[in-house]
Formats: structure tokens, C-alpha cells, sequence
């Protein structure tokens, strides 16, 4: 029976082992004859208490000391002095509980497998170019030729290149958008996902004409419907087209990232659509078996090359593979590698300081020590004292890890920015938990044995024979724990530091446009405007008109889309530019505006003139604006005034002729400049201006009055949010920000706990040399002399901890560099400032026991003997 | 000593079971004849100081099958624990001669 074998085991753990065999032998005759009795349910339970009460009455057997006694003991030393034991398992919980919740993060984004099949055999694919940042995208006619050609792979989607772009959705009482992505009807299939709700996409669903439908993420669905099982088979109205809802995608799968619903384009894609954009796609694609992405790339760039329509259709750029969790989780592993080694140091330095705690009872805990040992206890009973000592502390540290790890995820977990993936999955689940456990007892049990080994080696002689004058034991390697202490700060300080000169660089970004009194909003343009430019034209411009009549609005003006997420992006070429010449200009960010766009944004005019209401004429001369950075590229040292460009969307035949040249700006890409040209609206080609930018000089309610206002100018035009520009700015470097926040608080709990060490250290170090001071300050030494004699073996301390800490952090860093901006990791400010920080908190730390060593009295110190 | 300590508890035990019994056989008697219950690890501490002070001695003894094969520790009951049991016992019924009346009676009272 596993009862009576799990009590034989409980036993035997818990007995000494030179009594053990008559123990066990009492307890399982009495179990025997119980169960004869009373049936071995209640012999079991009646033996476990024999057992539980044989160990806390002291005796386990005959003479020992049992361990539930030695804990008892334990945890009357600590009731009885609760400071120092209390302050060691807050330590340790603080590392502990930083290392678990780093871990939970890291365990349940990164090393968890993606809700798919097979995830290692799945690949995205998209375009590049020396010319631009951008992810490109393929065709319509692309993606058909992949799919029916392109033998390395055995199943291929598309969804759109430009990620999840809001939707209005419209209820009868509401309005709300969601990010949507237009997706192949293969899709699901491809990553063979399984619904968690209903049924995702299939082939069906994108046949041209087929009857609209979607698939709801999981969070969506969860925050959004209230995980109402219902939606399934409701229809959503978008865009005045209803949408069936089939199903809800499995949780912990939003890709691409922030992707709330996915619907199928329903077109045919190796014909040019009728009506609308033209599909831009990434691919997204299932390796046949044996094939790796360098062949899947070959494999593109042949079928792709080897249909001259196809190869038209495309930008000139090279194919780029990449493994689909790379993709999914790449960019938030950087910060959670970073998150996790600065939590590892966090737990050294307080599993550093447990130890130190430990040993920095100083003498009075050498001497009770050392009268064990002179009484006889073994080595090994010191040790055990040690070991139910830390047991104790233990005990307290995981429980205080886990609730801490508990708060750090469900505080940290909402502040994380969104376009860090999988993160809502992250919680203090059992394995996280384990961990703590895991971590907690073998801590406990190492700092204990450390501590105990450490003392049981001391001279018990000299212990005794003082008031520890000479109780030295473990001093040199209490110095050496603190340095280490040192070190660890150091290291993780850099990585802080680092992020925060980061943060500082992106601060210091110019966006080049008026941001504090800027309000973005979002417009849902219909489908049907694509009928008639005019109308909408029209529309925009009394809008304008009507915004820049009320009160506190300074100035509003369209433009093709918000800061950052603009998706008409063309390459031009100067007019005296041949087509090979043309290949090395960068991609253009283009821009359909009205007159006075310059002004109303706040974005500085360079030479020439910017757009004028002539300009906007259906028979106006074809001209253009240009920025420094689209000025630069094509005409280098030269003034760009009077030249002439060709290339606009959709009207290649116009050349246009550059009449001004304005400021660059960072709204297409907050990290980098991009080139810009902007265009009279009248020009549109096939793409709507998305966004209205609104400029306020106060507070106003501007959704009702845009909402208003396309009430009565068009009113199929309909506002999806309304974002305030320094919110919408910050998105692209909130991953930075976060990591930096994380680190920033590891560091300072790191710095911290080392402070303490140091303090705990010297403390010691100033008791054990008290009749030293003594005998100095009785020979006339200066209470400064004292100062400094104390102070000056810390700077050494702190300054070899730090070199070495220098030194890790300079090979660490680079593990961070790809999330730094506009620092290296090696900067040697930083580098510098850092370790000068360190090892200034490490003199201050360690001035409060030098000053009271010089102030005690050197009567008192030397009486003492 | 207290009256009905667990030393003279133990050492009444040892005198029924014949003198000589290990730690699983006073541990039953005990709770047989008293009903009051027996930790082992208690047991253990007062034959250790049973033995310290020279009542009793204990010896490793053979083995039997109900104890999984496992040896015990028997122990013995000596004169000087038998003497100290008889001095004590004498103690307390001369101490006790002629109060059991009242005992009863008070103790029924606070029932």
C-alpha cells in the first residue's frame, strides 16, 4: 500500500540515522496491530501523528535531536531576535521573487510553444531593400505564383503587410474599432491552429464573392464580448458590411501582433482588383520536409523572377525568410533576456546577503558558536543549526517571493506595452511557482551550509579566549562576498544605465512636427469612396473649413495616415534619372495634403513655398513639395527648387515639378528619418486620407466635433479613435521604455541589497577590530584616522567588486545592445559614471559603522577585554 | 516527582510485561491498561532517562517479522528502577491512605 510506503519514506527522512531501524521497526509493528484494529486508514493517520509528535517532542530517537526540534529552536532564535533573520528573508524574497516573475515572463513567452503545429516549420516572408526600413510587400499576383510554384513550400498564406490596422465596428448603440487584418483563406490552415471557439478561416471564405467572415483573438474576445460563447454565428457590421463571426482563435495566438480579428480578402488574387487596394501581402509559409529558409529564399526569388508580369508587379528588392517564432517572439526577447539576467543578479546579490546575514551575527554569534563546538558538537551540528536557522528565514523568503512575484507580474504584466507579444499569457502559474520553491530551498539550504561550514572552521580557542579581538572566522571571505555584491550591482547598473541613456536619446528625438497640442484621429473611409475622389475632396475640405471655425481648434488637416503607420510608400525618380539609377533611391513616404499643411503641423518651411489653394485645381501644373531628406538622396548639394520628379501612385505619366522644400520630419518612422514628398490632395491616387491631425490651443472635445462635422460634410465617413499625438509617438519606443523600467527597478533592488551587505560587512569588520580601534585611539589616533582607516578598506573592496563588475558588464551589454539607441553598449560614460556610483553608495553604506567606531569611546572599546 | 509521571507509568508497563519488553509492547500496554496515549517519541526520552539514572537497561534484541525484519531496542527492568518504583509507590499510597473518599467526592463535584 503507498501509504504505508509514503510513511516509511517520511520516516526515514525524518529520523536520524542511528536510530532509525528501531524507530521504524516500533512504528510499523504499531501500525500492524492498529490496522487490525481499527482499519489502516486510521492506524495511518495515528502513526504519521506518533511520527510528527516523536519529532517535535524533541526526541526523534534515542539521544538525537530531531529535526523538527532543531527547527523549533530555530524559530525561537528568530522570535527572539527577528531583525537580522527578518532582514535576510527579505532579501532573499526580493531575489527570489524578481527571479519568478522574470521567469514566469520568460517561461510562458519565450520557451512555451506557439499555438500552432510544428511551429519550426513555419516561415514569414516579405521583401527588403537597402532603400528602406520597411518589411515590403508582395502582390496579389505574388503570392499566386508562390503558391502555386514554389516547391520548398508545402502550404503558403498571405496576410496583409501592414499589420493590424484599426476597424470601426458599428452597433446599433455603438461604435468601436478593432485591429483587423485581411488575411488568405488558408491562414489558419497553414499555421494549423486550432479554434478555441468555433471554426477559423478556410479556403471557402476567400472565394471572390464568398459572404464575409472573421475570426475574433482570443483576448478579443475575452475583453471585448465577455467571453460570451454566443458571438459565434453573430454577425459584426464593418464598414457597412456584415461580417459572420466563425469562430475564436486560439489563445495566446494574435499574429500579427495586435491582431483582433482576421478576415479573409475574398479576392482573386492573380487578377487586378475591380475596386480598392491592391492585396500587399507577407507570406507566411510551411516548409516541406528537409527544406531550411536559405532554399526557401532561392526557391522565391526563381519563381518569382521567372514570370516577368509577377516580377512587375513587385518591388526591386530581395526576399527575406524568417522563422515564424522568430518573428512572433523576436522582439520581446531582447527585454525579457534582459529582465531575466538582471533579475539572476538581483537573486546572487541576495542570496549573497543571506550568507553574510548569516555569518554577521559577529561575535556574539562566533562565541555561542564556539562554546558548541568546545562542548563537543560536531561540525556537523553547527551546520545543522545553520541549516534549520536558514530553514526558518527560508520558509519566510518563499512565501514572501511568491506574493512579490505575484504583485511584479500583476503590476508589471498591464504596464507592458502592447506591442510586446504573448504577454497577456503571462502569469504566476504552478511552474513559476515551482521555481520559487525550487529556488527557495536550495538557497536556503546552501546559504546555510555555506554560513555553517564557514563557522565551524573558526579557531574555537581564540574565540573564546576574547571579546573578539581576533573572531575573525570567514572574515576574508565575508570581504570577498561583499565585493562579489559589489560586482553584481555593477553589472547590473550598466545594463540600467544604459537603457536609461536610451530612453534619454528618444527623448531627445526631434519629431520635426508639432506634437504637445496635436490630437490624431483615425477615419474610417468607406469603400465606395473609391467612386468618387471628388465627393470626398469636397467633403475634407469643409471639414476643415468647419473644425477651423470653432473655438480652440488652431488648425486640422488630412493627411494619408496616422504618424507611423502611413502605408503608401513609392520610389521616385528624378526626371534625368534612368530607370538602373533609380534603383539606388530610398523609398518615399508619400503624403495627399491640403494648402497650408506646413503651417497648421508646425513644420518649418526650408525654400520655395509650400502648397497653394491653386495647386489644388483639377488643371493646375503638377507640383510637389519635397523634405531635406528626399532632397538630399536625390539631389545631393544641390538646390531642389524647379526640379522635376516622376513616379506619383497611380499617375505615372504626370512629372511634377518641386516648387518647395520643408523640414524632415519623423512621422512616417520615429527611430529614423524618412524621406517624405507631399502631393496637392486633388492628386489622390488609390488611397484615402485615413487621418485628420487637429490642432487645439486647449482642452475641447474633439471627437464630437469632428464626428459632427462629417455628420453634416459626408457622413459615411466616420471617426475610429482619437489619440493624442505624444501617446501615439510613444508606442514605437514603449518596448524600450518598459525594459528600461524593469531593469531601472532590478538595478536600484540590486544596489540596495549590496548597500546592506557592505553595511552588515563592516559592521562586523568594526566590532571585530573594536580593542584595535581602542589601543589606536588610546595611542592619540584622530577619530578621522579611525574614519578613514575603515572607509579606506571598503574603497578597496568596492573598487576591486567594481573592476570586476566593469569588466562582466562589458562582455553582458551586448546582450542588451539591440534594444539600446544612440548609446553603445560600451559607452564609457556610462561605464564610468556607474562605477563611480557604485563604489560612492558602497563608502556611504559603509560610513555609518566607521563613524561609530570612531566615536566610541576607546575606554569602553578596550574594557571590553 | 509528578504523580503518574510517565517514568512510573513506563516502569509499571515494563513490570507487567514480565520485566523486559520493547518500545511497541509498553507503548500498547500502556494504552491498554490506562487508555492514555503514548507518543513513541516520547517514550523514547523517558526510557533514555530511565536508563540514564540506572532503573532500566536496553540492549539491541532480534528481529521480528511484523517489524518489516527490523531489530529493536529491548529494555530491562533493573533492582535500582524496581527499588525506586517501590519507594515511590509506598510514597504514595501512605500520602493517599484514607483521602480516596474525599478525592472521589470533590472530584465528582467539579464533574
Amino acid at each position: 500500500m503507498w501509504g504505508v510506503r509514503l510513511l516509511r519514506l517520511l520516516a526515514w527522512v525524518m529520523l536520524p540515522r542511528r536510530d532509525r531501524e528501531f524507530v521504524l521497526g516500533d512504528l510499523e509493528e504499531l501500525y500492524v496491530l492498529r490496522a487490525r484494529h481499527s482499519g489502516p486508514w486510521r492506524a495511518g493517520l495515528r502513526t504519521l501523528r506518533d511520527l510528527i509528535g516523536s519529532s517535535i517532542s524533541g526526541r526523534a530517537g534515542f539521544g538525537h535531536r530531531a529535526l523538527a526540534s532543531e527547527l523549533a529552536l530555530a524559530v525561537r532564535r528568530f522570535l527572539h531576535r527577528p531583525g537580522r533573520r527578518l532582514a535576510t528573508a527579505l532579501t532573499l524574497a526580493i531575489g527570489i521573487g524578481a527571479t519568478t516573475a522574470a521567469f514566469a515572463a520568460v517561461d510562458r513567452v519565450l520557451l512555451r510553444d506557439l499555438p500552432v503545429d510544428e511551429q519550426e516549420e513555419l516561415i514569414v516572408a516579405w521583401r527588403a531593400s537597402e532603400r528602406t526600413s520597411i518589411q515590403l510587400p508582395f502582390s496579389g499576383l505574388a503570392f499566386d505564383a508562390v503558391r502555386r510554384g514554389a516547391e520548398s513550400l508545402s502550404g503558403v498564406a498571405g496576410y496583409s503587410a501592414w499589420g493590424a490596422l484599426p476597424l470601426l465596428v458599428e452597433t446599433t448603440d455603438d461604435a468601436y474599432p478593432l485591429n483587423g487584418v485581411y488575411v488568405t483563406g488558408d491562414f489558419f490552415g497553414v499555421i494549423g491552429a486550432r479554434p478555441s471557439l468555433g471554426r477559423l478561416l478556410e479556403r471557402a471564405d476567400d472565394a471572390p464573392g464568398a459572404a464575409p467572415t472573421a475570426v475574433l483573438s482570443h483576448a478579443a474576445w475575452r475583453t471585448r464580448y465577455g467571453a460570451d460563447p454566443r458571438i459565434v454565428g453573430s454577425t459584426l457590421v464593418i464598414d457597412g458590411q456584415a461580417f459572420t463571426v466563425v469562430g475564436v482563435a486560439p489563445q495566446g495566438f494574435e499574429y500579427p501582433i495586435g491582431t483582433e480579428i482576421w478576415y479573409p480578402m475574398r479576392e482573386a488574387y492573380a487578377d487586378p482588383p475591380e475596386s480598392g487596394p491592391a492585396p500587399e501581402l507577407h507570406l507566411l509559409g510551411r516548409m516541406a520536409p528537409g527544406v531550411d529558409p536559405t532554399t526557401v529564399v532561392t526557391d522565391l526569388t526563381a519563381t518569382l523572377e521567372s514570370d516577368p508580369r509577377v516580377r512587375a508587379s513587385i518591388w526591386e528588392a530581395r526576399n527575406v525568410v524568417t522563422g515564424f517564432e522568430e518573428k512572433v517572439v523576436g522582439p520581446v526577447r531582447p527585454v525579457l533576456r534582459a529582465a531575466f539576467i538582471a533579475a539572476l543578479l538581483l537573486l546572487l546579490a541576495a542570496a549573497a546577503n543571506a550568507t553574510l546575514f548569516l555569518l554577521a551575527g559577529g561575535p556574539s554569534a562566533a562565541r555561542e558558536i564556539a562554546v558548541m563546538r568546545a562542548l563537543g558538537a560536531e561540525p556537523r551540528r553547527v551546520i545543522g543549526r545553520h541549516v534549520a536557522d536558514s530553514a526558518v528565514v527560508g520558509a519566510l523568503a518563499g512565501v514572501g517571493a511568491v506574493a512579490l512575484a505575484y504583485l511584479g507580474v500583476s503590476t508589471l504584466v498591464p504596464l507592458a506595452p502592447a506591442d510586446l507579444p504573448r504577454f497577456d499569457l503571462v502569469q504566476l502559474d504552478a511552474r513559476a511557482v515551482g521555481v520559487a520553491i525550487v529556488l527557495t530551498v536550495a538557497l536556503t539550504v546552501a546559504t546555510g551550509v555555506i554560513a555553517g561550514l564557514v563557522l565551524s572552521r573558526l579557531n574555537v580557542l581564540d574565540a573564546l579566549s576574547s571579546a573578539g579581538r581576533t573572531v575573525g572566522g570567514g572574515s576574508a571571505f565575508r570581504t570577498a562576498v561583499t565585493g562579489l555584491q559589489v560586482s553584481l550591482a555593477v553589472v547590473s547598473a550598466v545594463g540600467a544605465g544604459l537603457l536609461l541613456r536610451t530612453v534619454a536619446a528618444l527623448d531627445s528625438l526631434e519629431p520635426g512636427f508639432s506634437v504637445e497640442d496635436m490630437t490624431v484621429v483615425r477615419l474610417q473611409t468607406p469603400y465606395t469612396w473609391f467612386d468618387v475622389p471628388e465627393d470626398y475632396l469636397l467633403a475634407l475640405e469643409q471639414v476643415v473649413r468647419d473644425l477651423e471655425g470653432r473655438p480652440g481648434v488652431i488648425a486640422a488637416r488630412p493627411s494619408l495616415g496616422p504618424p507611423l503607420q502611413q502605408r503608401l510608400e513609392v520610389t521616385l525618380r528624378a526626371e534625368d534619372q534612368s530607370d538602373a539609377d533609380m534603383r539606388t533611391n530610398p523609398t518615399v513616404a508619400v503624403d495627399a495634403v491640403l494648402p497650408g499643411h506646413f503651417e497648421a503641423l508646425g513644420i518649418p518651411l526650408r525654400s520655395g513655398r509650400g502648397l497653394r489653394e491653386m495647386d489644388n485645381r483639377a488643371d493646375a501644373d503638377p507640383v510637389v513639395v519635397v523634405d531635406e531628406a528626399l532632397a538630399r538622396a536625390l539631389w545631393p548639394g544641390e538646390d531642389p527648387i524647379g526640379e522635376r520628379i516622376v513616379g506619383y501612385p497611380g499617375r505615372s505619366e504626370l512629372v511634377f515639378t518641386v516648387v518647395g522644400v520643408v523640414a524632415a520630419t519623423r512621422y512616417r518612422d520615429f527611430l529614423e528619418v524618412h524621406p517624405r514628398a507631399y502631393y496637392p490632395l486633388r492628386l489622390l491616387g488609390n488611397s484615402p486620407p485615413s487621418a485628420l491631425l487637429v490642432r487645439t490651443s486647449k482642452e475641447i472635445p474633439v471627437r464630437d466635433l469632428v464626428t459632427e462635422a462629417f455628420a453634416a460634410a459626408d457622413p459615411r465617413v466616420r471617426v475610429m479613435s482619437v489619440e493624442r499625438m505624444t501617446d501615439v509617438l510613444r508606442e514605437p519606443t514603449s518596448g524600450r521604455r518598459f525594459a528600461a523600467s524593469v531593469l531601472m527597478s532590478f538595478a536600484l533592488a540590486t544596489l540596495l541589497v549590496a548597500a546592506l551587505g557592505v553595511y552588515s560587512v563592516f559592521t562586523v569588520f568594526v566590532q571585530e577590530r573594536r580593542r584595535e580601534m581602542g589601543v589606536r585611539q588610546a595611542l592619540g589616533a584622530q577619530r578621522s584616522s579611525i574614519v578613514t582607516l575603515v572607509l579606506r578598506r571598503i574603497a578597496n573592496v568596492a573598487v576591486v567588486g567594481a573592476t570586476l563588475g566593469l569588466v562582466v558588464a562589458l562582455g553582458a551589454s551586448r546582450a542588451i545592445a539591440s534594444l539600446l539607441y544612440g548609446v553603445a553598449p560600451t559607452d564609457p560614460t556610462t561605464l564610468t559614471v556607474v562605477m563611480l556610483a557604485v563604489v560612492f553608495l558602497a563608502l556611504c553604506a559603509g560610513l555609518v559603522p566607521a563613524l561609530r567606531a570612531a566615536i566610541t569611546d576607546p575606554m569602553v572599546s578596550l574594557r571590553r577585554e | 516527582m509528578a504523580p503518574g509521571g510517565l517514568e512510573q507509568v513506563v516502569l509499571f508497563a515494563l513490570l507487567r510485561l514480565g520485566g523486559e519488553a520493547h518500545s511497541a509492547a509498553i507503548i500498547l500496554e500502556i494504552e491498554e491498561r490506562t487508555g492514555r496515549k503514548v507518543s513513541p517519541g516520547a517514550l523514547y526520552t523517558v526510557l533514555e532517562r530511565l536508563a540514564d539514572k540506572g532503573y532500566v537497561e536496553g540492549w539491541i534484541g532480534d528481529s521480528t517479522p511484523e517489524r518489516g525484519g527490523r531489530r529493536r531496542k529491548v529494555y530491562r527492568l533493573l533492582t535500582e528502577g524496581a527499588r525506586e518504583l517501590l519507594e515511590w509507590y509506598e510514597g504514595i499510597q501512605e500520602l493517599a491512605s484514607g483521602t480516596t473518599d474525599r478525592l472521589r467526592a470533590l472530584a465528582r463535584q467539579g464533574g
